[in-house]
């Protein structure tokens, strides 16, 4: 295992983890907090018709917040990082479709709640601010689904494992490969 | 191979996350309301008339005693235009707000906080799905009788879910004569109608 690696791992891959991870986290919190004031603000966004689909406007607003907390705390702990990567990646597309939608309706003018009715960086009203940060937080995520968790996480210590014994099976030669490529 | 393990990965933590929000709404002891649509213009159930049966006596409240400061004629034509301005349909025009709070409605400011500490209509309180559910919110919605006429206030305009989404919560909460101001906070102030800010802490109220 190269140094390299390690120091990848260390200055790149955990504070990414770390900080992607602690957003969705925090993000799902203050959601979690006031459903009914998420619910209102899935609402606002005007992409769903509150008395036609006001049963997924509810059932988003009660899910979305859980899968930001569960992909978020998997990701701080590097465990199945690429999956909880993608499953922000793809909540980060969503969100920004949604973003764009209320851009271009010049009728409708909506407020975020990406952090319940707390601002970071940008205003309560949706505007590009909105959609750069999230498209600056796909920036880690394509990193982190390219590379994986590092070093430094679980997924680390549960590959390391099953590596050394599909090894001594002799199963699965890919795996071989792979580990033979981290020695190097 | 790797890539259908991801998947499933995405798959199971959405599949999670769904449950876990299935068993939080089992818990929850209030049902999410969603208050009407919100697209186009709505078609309202109540109209401003319901308002003019209101007792003329209903104002026993704190909020008239500021007095009542009319900034102007009644016959000034200009300031006339801007009380009648036209509203959405089943919204208060800002003259009927306006003689509400002479009467003493209780009004809801519900745009974001620090719009509401920028300057509010005197005597409002602050409001929103945001607070509604917290210490502070609950201590406003303590001090306000359930059958008080209660007027709820945003940014105006057709547009503005705020008021709409206030108004549901408080209904759902048993508060039964809620209206909405059809125009906006803006108007109010820009005809000289009585206003409070936290900046300063004390009675702005301004006049033109």
């Amino acid at each position: 295992m190269s140094v390299a690696r390690w120091a990848e791992s260390v200055l790149l891959q955990l504070p990414m983890r770390v900080g992607l991870g602690g957003l969705f986290v925090f993000a799902a919190f203050t959601k979690l907090s006031n459903v009914q004031a998420f619910a209102f603000a899935i609402k606002g966004f005007k992409v769903l018709d509150p008395d036609q689909h006001g049963h997924l406007i509810i059932s988003a607003a009660y899910t979305i917040p859980w899968v930001e907390m569960i992909a978020g705390v998997l990701l701080i702990l590097g465990i199945r990082t690429k999956a909880a990567t993608l499953a922000l990646g793809l909540m980060l597309v969503v969100f920004i479709g949604a973003l764009l939608y209320v851009i271009y309706s010049p009728t409708v003018e909506a407020d975020c709640s990406c952090f319940g009715d707390m601002n970071i960086v940008c205003g309560s009203t949706v505007g590009w601010c909105q959609v750069i940060r999230d498209l600056i937080m796909l920036l880690p995520v394509g990193y982190l689904l390219w590379r994986g968790g590092g070093n430094l996480s679980f997924d680390a210590l549960f590959d390391k494992k099953d590596g050394v014994e599909k090894a001594i099976e002799g199963s699965n030669q890919s795996q071989i490969v792979d580990e033979a490529g981290i020695r190097a | 191979m790797k890539c259908i393990q991801t998947i499933a990965g995405v798959l199971a933590i959405v599949g999670l996350g769904y449950i876990a929000g299935v068993g939080q709404s089992l818990l929850r002891d209030r049902p999410i309301v969603l208050g009407s649509g919100s697209s186009g213009p709505k078609s309202g159930t109540e109209t401003p008339t319901d308002t003019d049966l209101l007792p003329p006596d209903s104002g026993t409240d704190s909020l008239s005693e500021s007095g009542v400061n009319d900034p102007n004629t009644p016959s000034d034509p200009e300031f006339n235009a801007r009380l009648d301005a036209p509203v959405p349909d089943g919204m208060l025009t800002l003259r009927r707000a306006h003689q509400m709070w002479i009467e003493g409605a209780y009004f809801i400011d519900s745009r974001h906080k620090f719009e509401y500490d920028a300057g509010h209509i005197s005597g409002a309180a602050h409001l929103t799905a945001e607070t509604f559910f917290s210490d502070e919110g609950e201590a406003e919605i303590q001090t306000i009788p359930p059958d008080a006429p209660v007027v709820i206030y945003c940014l105006g305009g057709d547009q503005c879910d705020a008021s709409e989404n206030t108004k549901a919560l408080l209904e759902q909460s048993g508060f039964s004569d809620l209206s909405i101001m059809g125009v906006g906070y803006d108007e109010w102030q820009a005809a000289g109608l009585p206003i409070d800010s936290n900046a300063d802490g004390s009675d702005a109220g301004e006049s033109p």
